[in-house]
């Protein structure tokens, strides 16, 4: 443990050596896109590519003649709606678990809580597929956050459950007592309590809808399409659209979870941590 | 003077109680149980949605009919093949960079947020990355095999090399995962434990083997139990990269599902495939639950 290691001894030369490497090869596939998006059109297809131009965002101006500016929109409505339904009701349902003494209750975690936690969406993507359709709900931003939040409430009233049960009872009794009555006591006392684990699941839940891809490949065709969905699309129509437009789309698509990942690096950690490992 | 709460205020907190439970799990029940009965029913039946009006139940003819499917065979062995290689090679990779990272000591913070990147990206984009790179007339990867002589690859074109592609893809997706899991475990090990064993005289590698990694091993296994359900049902990487070609190459068992419901519209096998499906992930996932539980 108290081992030293000088800077420029042999062992030391070929640590950072290593530690060189696993950073190219982690960072490098993200770079080359990003390069790939700034490149001029005549220079996208020539081999071997180009490492150094004069970068433009024309591929960006072009991206946003495509409808992108509304599927990012549609992402983003998605994202935040559905994080922000999950959170609240799934605090509130793992507040009533944690609170309430009822019969089964263990069996009940088991079978709406835990298992659903493990189903992929393409458990449930073929019946909802039909009842969105008869109820004439296809292609809604609203259809797709509310798939989403039942997704991802499992993982929030698991995680929640975890923190309120560090809350001590006689806190929640005594402001109770004092009037607060208990929907009082729990946005006044336990959710502000609550709060960095409230912080975590959300920005964990976020990351997870934005990222999610097969229920908007199913529910929706044009209207509600995602940034993620459009991605594929614009793959497939490379007759009218030059890569780096569909680089550009990646790039944008990528932006806010990789500012999530950097900027509350510690809050995404602790959230890896208790959902996990708890 | 204060009271504990009589009866009419007691009667109104359960109210409160129940009405934060009800709707929460009502959803729950409404959008992901009962959906998930109704595929087993399907599993049931058959129904081709563009020629039968509803389901009309068959037993377990699908069933009998998959097992006998050899692409339906031939995508769980893949998609079986697939997580093995894939969770294998993740979790020891990962372990080997947080052992390096955990033994340096300067600049680490910075070494983990840049290794741990990957990890949150969009699985669609991932896909896009990768093809990107691959890409014969895009990428730097043919061309880097050309500089030094060597022949360019078709890397998501060809039969043979498709899937190993698809592998590198979700290795470098997803050892940042089982690296923050294997860093974090590493740090619990306590320092007293080393010395003593250094002190011992033992070497490097049977400190390892015999003090570090008896700590690690459970969280070494919730890591691989993690991934490998997650592995199991990947579907935007390969849809993205190869949309499961060339030929049935890189047919995952998610793809396979999904073109069996929303291309040919086969409901009553697709739900079968589903149960199928989810019988593996279950299984999976039990073992989780058990294995975290008794930590």
């Amino acid at each position: 443990m108290t081992r030293r290691r000088g800077r420029w001894t042999l062992p030391g030369m070929g640590a950072a050596a290593l530690a060189g490497i696993v950073v190219i090869v982690t960072l490098f596939p993200i770079y080359n896109m990003l390069l790939t998006s700034l490149k001029p059109d005549p220079l996208l297809l020539v081999q071997p590519p180009r490492f150094w131009f004069p970068p433009t965002l024309a591929n960006y101006g072009q991206l946003m003649r495509t409808g992108f500016a509304r599927y990012y929109l549609n992402s983003i409505t998605v994202a935040v709606w559905g994080t922000a339904v999950a959170v609240v009701v799934g605090a509130m349902v793992a507040f009533a678990f944690a609170r309430m003494p009822f019969r089964g209750k263990r069996w009940w975690l088991l079978f709406a809580v835990l298992i659903p936690n493990g189903f992929p969406p393409i458990a449930t993507i073929i019946p909802i597929y039909f009842a969105v359709r008869a109820l004439g709900l296809i292609d809604r931003v609203s259809t797709l956050t509310a798939f989403e939040v039942a997704v991802r409430l499992p993982f929030v009233i698991w995680v929640m459950r975890g923190f309120f049960r560090t809350v001590p009872g006689e806190l929640i009794d005594a402001a109770e007592v004092d009037g607060c009555g208990l929907v009082g006591a729990f946005f006044r006392i336990v959710m502000p309590l609550a709060a960095p684990g409230l912080v975590a699941v959300a920005i964990l839940s976020f990351i997870d809808i934005w990222n999610s891809f097969i229920a908007a490949l199913v529910l929706t065709s044009f209207n509600a399409v995602t940034a993620p969905v459009s991605i594929l699309s614009f793959m497939e129509m490379e007759e009218q659209l030059n890569w780096g437009i569909v680089a550009a789309a990646g790039c944008l698509t990528i932006l806010p979870v990789l500012v999530f990942a950097l900027v509350v690096r510690r809050y995404v950690l602790a959230g890896f941590a208790v959902g996990t490992l708890k | 003077m204060i009271a504990a709460p009589a009866a009419g205020p007691r009667r109104r907190r359960d109210l409160a109680l129940w009405l934060f439970l009800v709707p929460g799990m009502a959803y729950l029940a409404v959008a992901r149980i009962l959906p998930a009965l109704y595929t087993i029913y399907l599993s049931l039946t058959t129904w081709n949605l563009q020629e039968q009006p509803a389901p009309v139940f068959a037993g377990l003819q699908n069933y009998a009919r998959l097992a006998r499917d050899p692409a339906f065979v031939g995508s769980i062995e893949r998609t079986l093949g697939f997580m093995l290689v894939v969770t294998t090679v993740e979790v020891a990779l990962g372990l080997a960079l947080a052992v390096f990272v955990h033994g340096g000591a300067r600049g680490n913070d910075l070494l983990k947020t840049i290794l741990i990147t990957p990890m949150v990206i969009t699985p669609a984009v991932v896909g896009l990355v990768w093809y990107i790179l691959f890409n014969d007339n895009l990428g730097p990867i043919n061309a880097g095999l050309r500089l030094l002589g060597l022949r360019g690859v078709a890397w998501l074109t060809s039969g043979h090399l498709a899937l190993l592609s698809v592998m590198l893809t979700d290795v470098w997706h997803w050892t940042p995962f089982t690296f923050l899991l294997s860093l974090s475990a590493l740090e619990t090990v306590p320092a007293p434990l080393y010395e003593a064993a250094q002190l011992d005289g033992a070497s490097a590698w049977r400190c390892f083997t015999r003090v570090t990694l008896p700590v690690i091993l459970d969280t070494l296994l919730v890591a691989a139990l993690l991934r490998g359900m997650e592995a199991f049902r990947i579907f935007a990487e390969p849809f993205v990269m190869t949309g499961g070609g060339p030929g049935a190459a890189t047919d995952m068992l998610s793809i396979h599902i999904f073109k069996a419901a929303f291309q040919f519209f086969q409901m009553g096998s697709a739900g079968a495939m589903v149960v199928v499906s989810l019988g593996v992930l279950v299984l999976l996932y039990l073992l989780y639950l058990r294995l975290v539980e008794s930590e």
